[in-house]
């Protein structure tokens, strides 16, 4: 009896662990074997390190590496610094969770981050609307410069939309973390020993907060070092970012630059994988220099430093307030443009022809876009709950060392296991399938439902269930009629995020999908290469409105029935 | 006026109703004073008041004077009020010794900081355990280190929120005394409260009691 209950218990974690690390791991073997020339199947019968010459050979390799690094670091590095003034300002107790910050920040993670860039690609162009509103304010310009920010060689632009979009993320991940932390009475305790507040915080709270973010942040620097969609509308072009140059590769009609692309793809894991180690270093001499610092005595800080620390602080919230705002602004004004020519700040007229000429391509992109969402979200949600429900039948340390595993997807760059997978599908004929899209996809929207599920799961009050089984109830009944019920709030927010996230997706599509499954986020990138405003401001609305609605849709969905709610 | 903390008509309201006091007395330094009343009295947020930390549910009179000044209008920073609550409160992510650094005062050379260090670890009979990390200590041990890390501050007060209630009863008298005779040895005015009469009886100082307290200012103050 016992050995059953075990096995079964065992089953829904290792499920997951296969689906995750299984198919990362043999992602990344065959990108391990293509990069070293090996793929019978594609005509590479030994071992050899070509591609690594070809690619090391290549004169764009430094500046594509430079201009990734800037952004990815770059961005990294100012979202956490900016995060965490964000939250020591407006929340540093984790208490305030319903005051404008927070929704701001929530807001901000639902846009997709293709309609983001798509916005920003207008309001940053040597012809978008800064320009355009600097125009009209000094005629300095009457015709567009020809100065580039987008697409930015340096790699600043794409830094900046990286930025805008992770910042959110980490300040909702350092709130939700600080509940753990409960810094009230720290912050009682140094006050009682003569501290301000301020320096409290950063003596006290970071230090027990940083521990708890540091996945979300290492997360943020992986993303931002291999992220594909927004490099490709925002990024440099000659050469793109090395993500870009290896989906280029990998997507090449000539199957052999797929060694190619194998190879590059490993210097990509390679180049995350000294930037993680770059940053824990950067930590340890943090702690190394700090730690004398915390308790040299010191009761308040510069208070020059703090009054300047507050005044940046709210021009940079503004600017990306602002940004955000115009960016999606923009993208609806494009879409109902008529004529919008250099220099003019409004278009001339509105028309519906865009929308008119989008919808009757919509069909399938829309879809498939609810479709995949609605099937990964779902599928992944009653994994992570069989996990959940299950690993109270293991060992602890057993769980908390087989959930580390479970974030594999955020840590390691999509760009090089997606590679392999696809030449895996093409290796078994499931290349351009619905069912490859979706398997895809379900890598990167579990570990973000696992992740909003566990803790309330965690926290439930195990004597309900104890009760349940008290009265006769089975275990499934248990789960069915009392636990789902309490915390169907949970699993509507878990629904709201995996569903987003799975609508933004660009990559998995692309990779799995090659060109025969589109989504709203495929067909928004391809797009927007062709140049036309007003298209692309469609597609950047309605992939911003859908990832909305479902959000708001399973928030309202998992709310208590209205005669329930006393 | 040195050594003395002087509560002055103190009355705490909660929700506009009236919870504590009026409390008049004069704490002196070597005769702690003893706060009794059961849970839900207000001890406790009597204290958060004296440290200018009292939640927005409540609100106060009276005024509170230490060494003749009055204290009332200063952020808790300020106030020169050393406290210590239930629990010991020893910042998990700094080592012993860091933990009593960071009570001292700035400006101090690194010797002189060093040489306060070991003195507060030897006062709290704990020397040597500098290095270890606050969690590897015993419930007994964290106490006393979170008294000398108040006392390094050089409070002018001290103010006492049960911090023996979570001890065993064998631990709880030793550290009591520890607490008071080192308080005295600081000439420290301390304010107890508690809902324990053996904190009243080790005292040996003047005993409010809340239970008793009602309207008529200290008439059930006594001596025991």
């Amino acid at each position: 009896m016992a050995s059953s209950t075990l096995s079964r218990g065992q089953l829904a974690p290792a499920a997951a662990l296969i689906l995750l690390v299984g198919s990362i791991g043999l992602g990344l073997a065959f990108v391990l074997a293509l990069g070293f020339g090996y793929l019978p199947a594609l005509g590479g019968d030994t071992f050899s390190a070509a591609g690594f010459r070809q690619l090391f050979g290549d004169p764009r390799l430094l500046p594509c590496l430079f201009s990734t690094m800037i952004a990815g670091i770059g961005a990294t590095i100012a979202a956490v610094l900016v995060a965490t003034a964000l939250v020591a300002e407006f929340d540093p107790m984790g208490t305030a969770s319903r005051t404008w910050p927070h929704r701001l920040a929530i807001a901000v993670l639902a846009v997709p981050h293709v309609s983001l860039a798509l916005g920003l690609a207008f309001v940053l162009a040597p012809s978008g609307w800064i320009l355009r509103a600097l125009q009209a304010l000094t005629h300095a310009w009457p015709l567009p410069p020809d100065w580039q920010l987008v697409p930015g060689e340096s790699g600043l632009a794409l830094a900046l939309a990286l930025f805008l979009k992770e910042t959110p993320f980490l300040f909702v991940a350092m709130v939700m973390a600080l509940h753990q932390i409960k810094p009230a009475p720290l912050l009682l305790t140094a006050r009682t020993l003569g501290y301000r507040d301020e320096i409290a915080w950063v003596k006290l709270v970071l230090p027990l907060l940083y521990p708890l973010i540091r996945f979300p942040i290492l997360a943020v620097l992986a993303y931002g070092l291999s992220v594909v969609d927004m490099s490709l509308i925002l990024g440099p072009t000659a050469p793109p970012t090395l993500p870009v140059l290896i989906l280029r590769w990998a997507n090449d009609p000539d199957l052999t630059q797929r060694f190619l692309a194998a190879s590059a793809a490993l210097l990509q894991v390679s180049l995350v994988a000294g930037a993680i180690l770059l940053w824990w270093l950067g930590e340890r001499a943090a702690t190394l220099l700090l730690r004398g610092w915390l308790t040299a005595g010191r009761r308040q800080g510069p208070r020059a430093v703090m009054l300047l620390g507050r005044a940046l602080l709210q021009t940079i919230c503004l600017a990306a307030v602002a940004m955000i705002v115009a960016a999606l602004f923009g993208l609806a004004m494009w879409s109902i443009a008529e004529a919008w020519r250099y220099p003019a700040l409004l278009p001339s007229g509105a028309s519906l022809d865009a929308w008119g000429r989008a919808f009757a391509g919509i069909g399938a992109p829309l879809i498939n876009s609810l479709g995949i969402a609605s099937a990964a979200t779902g599928l992944a949600i009653v994994l992570a709950l069989a996990c959940l429900e299950h690993e109270k039948h293991l060992r602890e340390e057993l769980v908390v060392r087989a959930e580390k595993w479970l974030f594999l997807p955020l840590l390691v760059p999509e760009v090089s296991f997606l590679l392999g997978l696809q030449v895996l599908l093409l290796l078994i004929g499931l290349n351009g399938t619905w069912l490859a899209v979706l398997w895809l996809h379900l890598l990167f929207v579990f570990p973000y439902v696992f992740l909003t599920l566990k803790e309330p799961w965690r926290a439930f009050d195990p004597r309900f269930e104890r009760i349940g089984l008290a009265l006769g109830q089975s275990p499934f009944q248990i789960l069915w009629r009392i636990k789902l019920p309490l915390l169907r709030g949970a699993i509507g927010w878990a629904a709201a995020i995996g569903g987003s996230v799975s609508l933004s997706l660009y990559l998995p599509t692309v990779q799995g999908g090659e060109g025969r499954v589109v989504t709203l986020a495929s067909e928004a990138v391809a797009l927007s290469a062709g140049g036309d405003r007003r298209i692309v401001g469609v597609y950047g609305i309605l992939q911003a409105t859908v990832a909305g609605l479902f959000f708001v849709l399973a928030l309202l969905a998992a709310r208590r029935p209205r005669w329930s709610r006393r | 006026m040195k050594g003395i903390l002087a509560l002055q008509g103190v009355t705490l309201f909660k929700d506009g109703v009236r919870l504590l006091g009026p409390i008049d007395c004069d704490i002196a330094a070597g005769q702690p004073t003893v706060l009794m009343g059961p849970s839900g009295s207000g001890k406790s947020s009597l204290l958060n008041w004296l440290i200018g930390a009292l939640p927005p549910a409540f609100a106060a009179e009276g005024r509170v004077l230490l060494n003749g000044r009055d204290i009332g209008p200063l952020p808790t920073q300020a106030r020169r009020l050393g406290i210590l609550f239930q629990d010991d409160l020893l910042f998990p992510h700094l080592s012993v010794a860091e933990n009593l650094a960071f009570g001292l005062a700035p400006g101090l050379g690194r010797n002189e900081r060093q040489a306060r260090i070991m003195a507060g670890l030897a006062e709290a009979e704990l020397p040597g355990l500098g290095g270890r990390d606050p969690l590897s200590l015993s419930g007994g041990e964290r106490a006393r280190i979170a008294l000398m890390r108040t006392l390094l501050a050089e409070p002018q007060a001290l103010l006492l929120d049960e911090p023996f209630a979570k001890l065993d009863v064998a631990l709880r008298g030793r550290f009591r005394s520890l607490v008071f005779e080192r308080a005295a040895a600081r000439n420290l005015p301390v304010l107890l409260v508690s809902h324990d009469p053996a904190d009243a009886v080790a005292a040996q100082g003047l005993v409010i009691d809340l239970a008793r307290l009602d309207g008529a200012a200290n008439s059930a103050a006594r001596n025991p």
